[in-house]
């Protein structure tokens, strides 16, 4: 090796050395103003099993991780050497060579972090958000120098031919997914575009037809008004997972086996009727969703195209070490879904999620030449509303409820991306021919007064208000949920709006679904759901819809979710296991599904049966009074609430052993019995 | 000879002043978010205002045009919406 390049072989170790530095100095400054360092969650984990962390899929996510890391850091020190190959001034001594080095590391590095500040003002590493050096004008300048200097020096290295080959060869490699030619759907099929879209969290009565404020999600609400709503409708369990699962199926928790988020997966079986029938029918199948922590739809279920973040633990640690100027900037490029695929378009990486790209993402996935089978959940809504830029808030809201508050500032935001989405699918021609649901998977709990249920006989009953979701089912704000349908012809709604009154539940999807495709029940099997009614006098008021709860969590019902409190109640239920996720343990599945809460409506009624209680729960959700079915003393005739419900849950765990459930089984068998011998 | 190293010393100065004021704006601007963040943090571990927990949360209450750490006490968490 020749002096010149030994000389360049130091600098470029130098300049990587500088940089690893400026990594250690930016870690150690945001571990300065957090309240919590990653390495303390991972000490935690570590804690409670001392193989949590043993997985080789965690250990290759990981690994796989800082490598990236090191490229980048690797490619940005090579940049920095050729751009001192040839100074702008003319240097005459070994200090003033060290001095113009030093600068050019402090200008790459200042633009990567006024950069950083530019595009994620909630990056705790963007120190210079309220600085000049973020004026787009200022940043120009920056780029154009830090280009300038880089050709300067390759000129110096490569002849300009060779450097106009490479030069052009990689702007059109780099701007590749931008070049696309806007194209439209070209389905020659009759058979309709089906769009599921669901809003995680999304509560029915911050929206306009439950008579809240319009200025809430405006675009949602005229969205809305054109569609046909079903306003008593109810998750079968208020987790994303769960609920998705329900819907897809068009079962309920107990006859699909998905009982809780992160389910073991010998327990599920993966194959979606519709997804199969729907692809033997032309279907190009899809599954998009913006967070992956708790929702493990993928691939193996039977879509053709997912679209996401990866997923697995790595994702919590990752994105805990990934706030760092250069790894945000590359989060600009599509390329990044390969690079760091557990923070491209993630949600709960919210300080650098872009909604829009996310949308974009997705349509760009579909398959244009074939009809479209799109189940898209948007996770905006999520605890804990964190996103690229602060909210736009206003002081006259804030009432102290900081949950609540941010939830409905995060709600003017999934309004921003559904509008953007339905513009993007119109676009494309998507809703040329389309039959949309629109839909939440769970409301979220405020621990508000206003929706405590009235007391009506003495205080020992168990709370209606509480936290979060999937954790309380006598707390309506949990289960209550959006389920709205329209049709689509040439962009425009073509279906009639109306409001349906009785009580349905995302397992209804599915069967509309096939009647609308008017697919035959021999290929479909048994469903729980029912067709949602197109017209008012379709209607059936008889109907019993059941709701039951999830992992009981006294760490996510508060204010306030600590994620090591969390880690320490919850961890012993879970194992990670070697493709890098995480799942309940199988011992841990059957001795939590004797602690769900269990449930069921019937027209304006709940009961509900406690792990905790032998008493029954009856709840009207017109006087908003609550009861317990030996101090009742209505007219109502809960009975046959309490039969609908032993039958339904008569074989699982514990279950059958409730006395008040053990006569009702055995009136219900003996009816049973009375009718088939009367013939 | 004297003009040249006269030359040269004054290119390294400028050199070296340069890369002090890098150094000294990257101190400045941290050093203020560290400061604010140390004013923001109070006794209650899940945060007593707004920015403080969106802070606790791991992020900064920032946007382009403003900045949410100023006025902290017009966003108190009432004490029955806090876990403390």
């Amino acid at each position: 090796m020749n002096q010149r390049q030994n000389s360049y072989l130091r600098i470029f170790l130098r300049t990587l050395a500088a940089l690893l530095l400026f990594t250690i100095i930016i870690i150690n400054f945001k571990a300065s103003i957090q309240a919590y360092s990653v390495l303390s969650l991972a000490n935690t984990m570590n804690k409670i099993d001392e193989n949590l962390l043993s997985s080789s899929g965690l250990i290759f996510d990981l690994v796989y991780f800082l490598l990236i890391n090191l490229v980048i850091l690797v490619t940005w020190s090579i940049f920095i050497v050729i751009s001192i190959v040839s100074p702008l001034l003319k240097l005459k001594s070994g200090l003033e060579s060290d001095l113009y080095w030093i600068i050019v590391v402090f200008l790459n590095i200042t633009f990567a972090v006024a950069l950083n500040s530019y595009l994620y003002p909630t990056s705790l590493v963007s120190y210079l958000r309220h600085s000049p050096l973020t004026e787009p004008s200022i940043l120009t300048i920056m780029a154009i120098g830090l280009l300038v200097l880089f050709f300067r020096g390759l000129l110096r290295l490569i002849s300009l031919k060779t450097l106009t080959v490479t030069s052009s060869i990689l702007t059109v490699f780099l701007l590749y997914p931008w070049l696309t030619v806007e194209k439209k759907q070209n389905n020659t099929s009759n058979k309709p575009n089906i769009i599921i879209l669901g809003i995680d969290g999304l509560r029915p009565d911050h929206l306009a037809y439950y008579e809240a404020d319009k200025k809430l999600a405006p675009n949602l609400n005229r969205l809305l008004e054109s569609f046909k709503i079903y306003k008593y409708a109810y998750t079968p369990q208020g987790r994303t997972y769960v609920a998705w699962m329900s819907l897809l199926t068009g079962l309920y928790p107990i006859n699909n086996n998905v009982r809780f988020n992160l389910a073991p997966p010998e327990t599920i079986n993966k194959e979606i009727p519709v997804v199969n029938i729907l692809k033997k029918e032309g279907y190009f199948t899809s599954y998009a969703i913006d967070e992956r922590r708790f929702n493990q739809i993928d691939n193996s279920y039977g879509f053709d195209n997912v679209v996401g973040p990866k997923i697995g633990v790595a994702d919590a640690i990752i994105a805990g070490f990934g706030d760092l100027p250069y790894l945000n900037i590359l989060l600009q490029h599509p390329y990044s879904s390969y690079l760091l695929p557990y923070l491209y378009n993630n949600r709960a990486y919210g300080k650098a999620y872009s909604p829009s790209r996310f949308n974009e993402t997705l349509v760009d996935s579909l398959d244009l030449t074939k009809p479209n089978f799109l189940s898209v959940h948007l996770c905006q809504l999520h605890w804990p509303y964190t996103s690229k830029v602060f909210i736009d808030s206003s002081q006259a809201d804030w009432d102290g409820n900081y949950n609540h508050y941010m939830y409905k500032q995060m709600l003017k935001s999934v309004d921003t991306q559904v509008q953007g989405l339905f513009y993007k699918l119109s676009r494309k021609g998507l809703l040329e021919n389309a039959i949309v649901y629109i839909i939440s998977d769970h409301g979220e709990s405020f621990n508000q007064n206003k929706h405590s249920a009235n007391l009506t006989v003495n205080s020992s009953l168990p709370k209606t208000k509480s936290w979060g979701h999937g954790t309380n089912i006598l707390d309506q704000q949990q289960s209550h949920v959006l389920l709205a349908q329209a049709k689509f012809k040439h962009n425009k709604v073509v279906s009639t709006p109306n409001v349906y009154q009785g009580n349905y539940s995302l397992i209804d999807i599915v069967p509309s679904i096939f009647k609308n495709l008017k697919v035959p029940y021999t290929e479909i099997g048994h469903l729980d759901g029912i067709p949602l009614p197109q017209e008012i006098e379709e209607e059936d008021q008889q109907r019993f819809i059941f709701v039951e709860s999830s992992l009981p969590v006294k760490s996510i019902n508060k204010s306030f979710i600590d994620k090591q409190e969390v880690m320490s109640e919850t961890a012993s239920h879970y194992e990670l296991r070697d493709d890098g996720r995480a799942y309940m343990k199988l011992e841990s599945y059957t001795n939590l599904v004797a602690k769900k809460q269990r449930g069921v409506y019937f027209k304006d009624w709940q009961l509900t049966m406690l792990p905790t209680k032998d008493e029954l729960v009856l709840y009207n959700r017109k006087t908003n009074n609550i009861y317990t079915t030996d101090t009742y003393k209505g007219n109502f005739n809960w009975q046959s609430m309490l039969t609908a419900l032993c039958m339904q849950y008569k074989n699982d765990f514990s279950f059958s052993k409730k006395e008040a459930c053990l006569l009702a089984v055995q009136q219900y068998t003996g009816q049973t019995k009375d009718r088939h011998s009367d013939g | 000879m004297i003009t040249e190293w006269l030359e040269t010393k004054f290119y390294a100065f400028i050199l070296g002043s340069i890369s002090c004021a890098f150094i000294f704006v990257h101190s400045i601007f941290m050093f203020e978010n560290v400061s604010t963040a140390n004013q923001l943090k109070s006794d209650n571990p899940s945060g007593a205002t707004l920015a403080e927990r969106y802070l606790i949360l791991g992020n900064w209450p920032a946007s382009k045009e403003r900045d949410f750490t100023e006025n902290t006490y017009e966003y108190l968490i009432a004490p029955k919406h806090s876990n403390h």
